[in-house]
């Protein structure tokens, strides 16, 4: 008879490279720990409000805002900031944008209504995307919003609202082109190299019912070349040009869109976002540079220098937001490698399909760090976190916080077998506010109806227990 | 020509002839030359001398078409002349002769010498072509003493007989009783003159009375009454430093006055009134050389009330006197690092300058500070803040490090501009490399200079400011000003269209709203028609058209003959000199739109005369009797846009302060729409307003818009839109039209 004895199972032998202090890359980064936001302890803040958790800073959110502002405030005449609501339509982040002085930028009728209800006047929203349904055109154009026309027959439907109205509506027009740095999106608005950009402008300009005062374009999203915006500016103030020459009408301003990076890291991008992602001012002094250029002779002509709009999203709230997660238990994969399931995955950080976003244990990490795959909750294989990221040791129960994470994760966010956490902000003032409470049963199952016949799950008398 | 007809031009006639004796006082009332000429009957044969000379320079001025600005002149010399044959001799045909010649050659002289002075430092002709033509046509007949008067020798003390003399030499009337008549017609005329005239009079008489206590004076009496009132009133702005020019001016004609005496006497000549004109010339001469101090406005003479308010509305409205108006020197919202009379370089003289940084929670960078491109103001562009020859640039030296100065190369890298009027003006410490300016360029204001650096004695990237007298550098600063700019403040911006920013004052350039610019033109031959109603009475029509007047000035005239002129220079809109009669509704405009920025503005304050303000007689009496100069009201404007109307609401609060403690608050309104301009005027005068009440809410005027017009140019047909909905408008305000 055997007995039995504590042993250690066998762990096939494999070759580790050495990941801890100085290598000949420079320091390592996994010194690095997040154990307070904005001086709030991470701990506590799980403690209080659960995990997972969404956290966002109002001052870093204002802070972002005011940089952006001043960025091209300080080396345009007249810009109007726009934010973009995609990004991110929890009330309280728009709110704290609105107050900041920027306007709204909704893509759906959705949205639309969303900055309506958050007290956003009609005049202070853009409308922008390639299906607005024609009960929100006519709100929209009843109460003075900027729409932007995406197509002809969005042009015909717009065109028929605005005679309904009767007044001459002032549209913008969508555009598409290459930039020579940038793929373009050929499938928004109207392309300019073929001529229907041109055509377009003729038509709106020969309406009675509309008036063309304005060119919107949205080059792509996280460029990070600001020569791109410099080459789309040129091509927006050339195309201008030709646009007042030809059908005599004056345009009043230029919104270039958004797409401006933020501090985050795409996958398959070798550079750190530290050296790869240029600043506010990089992106300022290349668009109004080429503005400045341009515009020249505007004024000698009797025209007012357009003004510029902006439609800024990531790069204003994505490191203002961060996710905090817990570890819910480790495993060891077959070829090695450490894997660690965290209590939030893709369904909550639903931009880690694209991003490998900064992360950081809340403590400081002891042990030496390995190479550590993190997944989610969900059942299924894609639900990964972080493909391969340096970790310590980690135990149950140990937070990590992923930053930056403000952008497009409240909007894209999944309720896949799981609830959507509580969404807390850290206020400028100090103490800190839940922005959107946790789900529960009654909030994902309110909108459902049961037919009386499918109101019970089993039936009566039916019983096939063996 | 009908009876009414030729009524109308009799009427017109007498209107003319009456104001042309009242601008001897330097006004064109005809009330107050009703006067005058009542005056000059104390002795009929001047009064008819007068009337003769005045008859003569009217036909000589018709037969040789002289100029219009030279016929005031010639008018009031020829008076002159002929009041005073008449008082001296107009006795015999030889007289009338003289009358005649001396006419002439007064009308001839002031021909010739109206544009020489002019030419010659913008100086009046004032009464020196009457003087010359006396001294020349005076001794035909040796002069006799004055005949005498109609009316009886009065017993006065002796000052005040002496005064009230004068006062009468002024239209040749040596009565007392006939310079009560002219300080009567002064004090219609103006109150400041009279008391000009008053203390002029002590002030010359004093004088005199040390200079040549027992020697037997020829009148002069009246010169130093003329020097005070058109040195002190006329031509300088009303104030002590005007006063005490005023004074001085009075004073010097007595010297002037017992010289020219004693040189003329012999001769049997008086110096009539070349002292005062002397007097007059050498000081405004002099004052104008003197440039700053003393506020003498030459170009346009006027009532010391119309410069009380010009002085008000300037300070208010285009900054302080004799600063040079700049426009803001960069983009978006930065902070004064140090101003005027600054703590740290801007001291002797270079104490008129403005450094510019810009900080944001206390801190003027990110991160950590050690690197320049941290500050936020590092690299920003540089405007040229007026248009301009670059006379000088710099461009070589080296940025310092945060914190270190280099004193050596003071202004480091710089743009001298030559701007308008000789002033050069300085922007110092740019970017090593960054300047786009060339040396010979023409730049216009906003054109990019370069980029905020920290070259030079500059510890830290700013923008320095300031503008000097000469082309050196460094060489003394004169005051100057920022234009049409937005000073931040805790609950919102404030609008200026002038301001000196003090040290920390945040403030950015305010950019012109072209919507707003366009829906406010008003081109020549505009004709605005509203419909007018008080208190919810019934709708009356009003209307105006701008029209343009011979010298440039764009006014917008009603049909009942009141107007004011206005100015839209494509970044703010704004009435002022408010002239005729009284026309409650151009009044209503005025306050309503009277300084109408068309920038992205909300909130901006102005301070128009109390004239415009509605108020009852009593209330205008007291405020007659305790303002001399004219009272100025509060007006605190704002302004937003306002949907679903698609209007521009711009909201007033004028408060009149009639005494300390005691203040009456109006209310106007005016909606502005893109496509309309004007479409609505409202005012309302609180529970406090001095009207009654009609109904319980206080008291209320409004104006809407009914028609746009234009009126007909050779080729060009008139046109006219009327509102045909006025629904349409009357929508735009709250329901029942009432402001809110």
């Amino acid at each position: 008879m055997k007995q039995s004895s504590p042993r250690k199972t066998w762990v096939a032998p494999s070759i580790r490279s050495h990941n801890s202090g100085l290598n000949k890359f420079g320091a390592a980064r996994h010194h690095l720990v997040t154990e307070a936001i904005e001086g709030t302890p991470v701990a506590e803040l799980i403690a209080r409000f659960g995990s997972p958790l969404f956290v966002f800073s109002e001052k870093r959110l204002r802070e972002n805002a005011r940089r952006l502002k001043r960025a091209f405030a300080t080396r345009w005449p007249r810009v109007i900031n726009a934010w973009s609501y995609k990004t991110n339509y929890l009330g309280a982040v728009c709110n704290t944008l609105h107050q900041e002085g920027y306007w709204a930028e909704v893509v759906s009728a959705f949205e639309y209504e969303k900055a309506r209800a958050l007290g956003v006047p009609g005049n202070r929203i853009i409308f922008n995307g390639p299906y607005k349904p024609l009960a929100a055109l006519e709100r929209a154009a009843a109460e003075g919003a900027r729409i932007h026309l995406d197509s002809l027959d969005e042009l015909y439907s717009l065109e028929e609202v605005a005679r309904r109205l009767g007044k001459a509506l002032p549209v913008g027009i969508r555009l598409n082109f290459d930039t020579g740095l940038t793929d373009p999106w050929s499938r928004f608005g109207f392309n300019l190299e073929s001529g229907q950009a041109l055509d377009a402008a003729r038509r709106v300009a020969s309406s009675p019912h509309l008036k063309l005062t304005g060119l919107h374009s949205h080059i792509g999203t996280f460029i990070t070349d600001p020569r791109a915006y410099a080459a789309a500016v040129r091509i927006l103030t050339a195309f201008m040009d030709t646009v007042e020459t030809q059908t005599g009408t004056l345009i009043e301003y230029l919104d270039i869109g958004g797409g401006f990076a933020s501090r985050n890291a795409l996958q398959g991008v070798y550079l750190p976002p530290e050296q790869l992602v240029p600043s506010p001012e990089q992106y300022a002094e290349a668009v109004c540079d080429a503005l400045m250029a341009g515009t020249r002779d505007r004024e000698a002509r009797g025209f007012p220098r357009p003004v510029l709009v902006l439609e800024t999203g990531r790069a204003v709230v994505d490191d203002a937001g961060s996710l905090i997660t817990s570890v819910a238990s480790n495993k060891r994969l077959p070829d090695g490698r450490r894997g660690v399931v965290l209590d939030a995955g893709v369904n909550l950080l639903f931009t880690a399909f694209w991003y490998n976003h900064d992360v950081r244990p809340a403590r400081r990490p002891e042990g030496i760090p390995e190479e550590t795959v993190l997944y989610g909750p969900l059942c299924m294989n894609i639900d990964v976190m972080r493909q391969s990221v340096q970790m310590p040791p980690l135990v149950v129960g140990d937070l990590l916080v992923f930053n930056p994470a403000g952008a497009y994760n409240n909007s894209q966010w999944l309720q896949f077998i799981e609830y959507r956490p509580n969404v807390v902000m850290l206020m400028e003032g100090g103490g800190v506010e839940v922005v959107r409470v946790r789900e529960d049963l009654a909030v994902v199952t309110a909108q459902e109806r049961l037919p009386e016949r499918l109101s019970r799950p089993f039936s009566e008398g039916c019983d096939d227990a063996v | 020509m009908t009876r009414s007809e030729s009524l109308r031009v009799l009427t017109a006639r007498a209107r003319t002839f009456l104001s042309g004796y009242s601008s001897v006082l330097f006004t064109e009332r005809p009330a107050v030359g009703a006067l005058c000429f009542a005056a000059t009957w104390a002795f009929p044969r001047a009064a008819l001398g007068g009337m003769a000379a005045v008859a003569v320079s009217a036909l000589l001025s018709h037969a040789f078409a002289l100029p219009e600005g030279v016929r005031r002149a010639v008018f009031v010399n020829a008076l002159l002349t002929g009041l005073t044959l008449g008082l001296f001799q107009l006795s015999s045909w030889l007289g009338l002769f003289a009358l005649l010649l001396a006419t002439l050659t007064a009308t001839w002289i002031t021909a010739a010498l109206t544009p020489l002075l002019w030419r010659l430092g913008e100086l009046p002709v004032l009464s020196l072509p009457f003087s010359l033509a006396l001294w020349l046509w005076l001794p035909i007949q040796p002069a006799a003493v004055p005949a005498a008067g109609l009316l009886p020798l009065m017993v006065l003390p002796q000052p005040l007989a002496d005064f009230l003399k004068s006062l009468g030499w002024i239209f040749l009337s040596p009565h007392p009783l006939a310079g009560a008549l002219v300080l009567a017609a002064l004090a219609l005329a103006s109150r400041w003159l009279a008391w000009l005239a008053v203390s002029g009079f002590a002030a010359g008489y004093a004088v005199l009375a040390l200079w040549a206590p027992l020697a037997e004076v020829p009148p002069l009496g009246f010169n130093f009454i003329l020097a005070a009132m058109t040195v002190g009133g006329i031509y300088a702005a009303p104030g002590l430093g005007g006063f005490l020019l005023a004074l001085f001016a009075a004073a010097l004609a007595v010297p002037i006055g017992l010289l020219l005496s004693f040189w003329l006497s012999p001769l049997g000549l008086y110096p009539f009134s070349a002292p005062f004109v002397a007097a007059t010339l050498l000081l405004l001469s002099g004052g104008r050389l003197a440039g700053r101090g003393i506020y003498l406005s030459l170009a346009y003479p006027a009532l010391p009330e119309r410069h009380a308010e010009a002085l008000r509305l300037e300070a208010v409205r285009l900054g302080p006197h004799g600063s040079v108006p700049l426009a803001v020197p960069f983009l978006g919202e930065w902070q004064v690092y140090q101003g005027f009379d600054g703590e740290h370089t801007h001291r002797g003289p270079w104490r008129h300058g403005l450094d510019f940084f810009i900080v944001e929670e206390g801190r003027s960078f990110g991160g950590e500070g050690r690197l320049l491109t941290d500050y936020h103001a590092f690299g920003l562009p540089v405007l040229a803040p007026a248009a301009g020859e670059v006379v000088a640039v710099r461009d070589g030296v080296a940025d310092n490090p945060p914190g270190e100065v280099n004193a050596r190369e003071n202004w480091g890298n710089y743009v001298l501009i030559r701007a308008a009027g000789g002033v050069h003006v300085l922007l110092a410490h740019f970017r090593h490399g960054s300047i786009a300016a060339t040396q010979g360029a023409w730049v216009k204001a906003g054109d990019v200079l370069g980029g905020c650096g920290n070259s030079g004695r500059s510890p830290q990237p700013h923008i320095h400011l300031h503008v000097q007298e000469g082309r050196a550098l460094g060489s003394p600063t004169r005051p100057f000003h920022l234009v049409n700019l937005m000073q931040r403040e805790p609950e919102g911006s404030l609008w200026w269209p002038a301001r000196r920013p003090a040290q920390g004052e945040r403030l950015g350039p305010a950019h012109t709203d072209s919507g707003l610019a366009r829906a406010l033109v008003l081109p020549a031959g505009r004709r605005l028609c509203f419909e007018t109603r008080e208190n919810g009475g019934p709708w009356r029509y009003w209307e105006a058209e701008t029209v343009i007047t011979l010298t440039g000035q764009t006014r917008l005239a009603a049909v009942g003959g009141a107007s004011a002129a206005f100015v839209h220079t494509g970044s703010v809109l704004a009435f002022f000199d408010r002239d005729g009669p009284a026309d409650p509704w151009l009044d209503l405009l005025l306050l309503a739109v009277g300084l109408t920025p068309l920038a992205d503005a909300r909130q901006w304050r102005d301070s128009p005369p109390a004239r415009l303000f509605p108020v009852k007689p009593a209330m205008r009496a007291w405020l007659w009797l305790t303002r001399p100069l004219g009272a100025f009201l509060d007006s605190c404007y704002q302004r937003a846009w306002q949907e679903p109307q698609g209007v521009w609401r711009q909201s007033a609060v004028h408060l009149l302060t009639p005494a300390p403690g005691w203040r009456v608050r109006l209310e106007t309104l005016a909606l502005i729409s893109p496509h309309g301009g004007l479409v609505h005027l409202a005012a309302r005068g609180g529970a406090d307003c001095p009207f009654d009440p009609a109904q319980g809410r206080g008291w209320q005027r409004e104006m809407r818009l009914a028609s746009v017009g234009q009126n007909a140019d050779e080729g060009i047909p008139a046109w006219k839109v009327t509102v045909h909905n006025i629904d349409d408008i009357a929508r735009l305000t709250d329901n029942r039209g009432e402001i809110s």
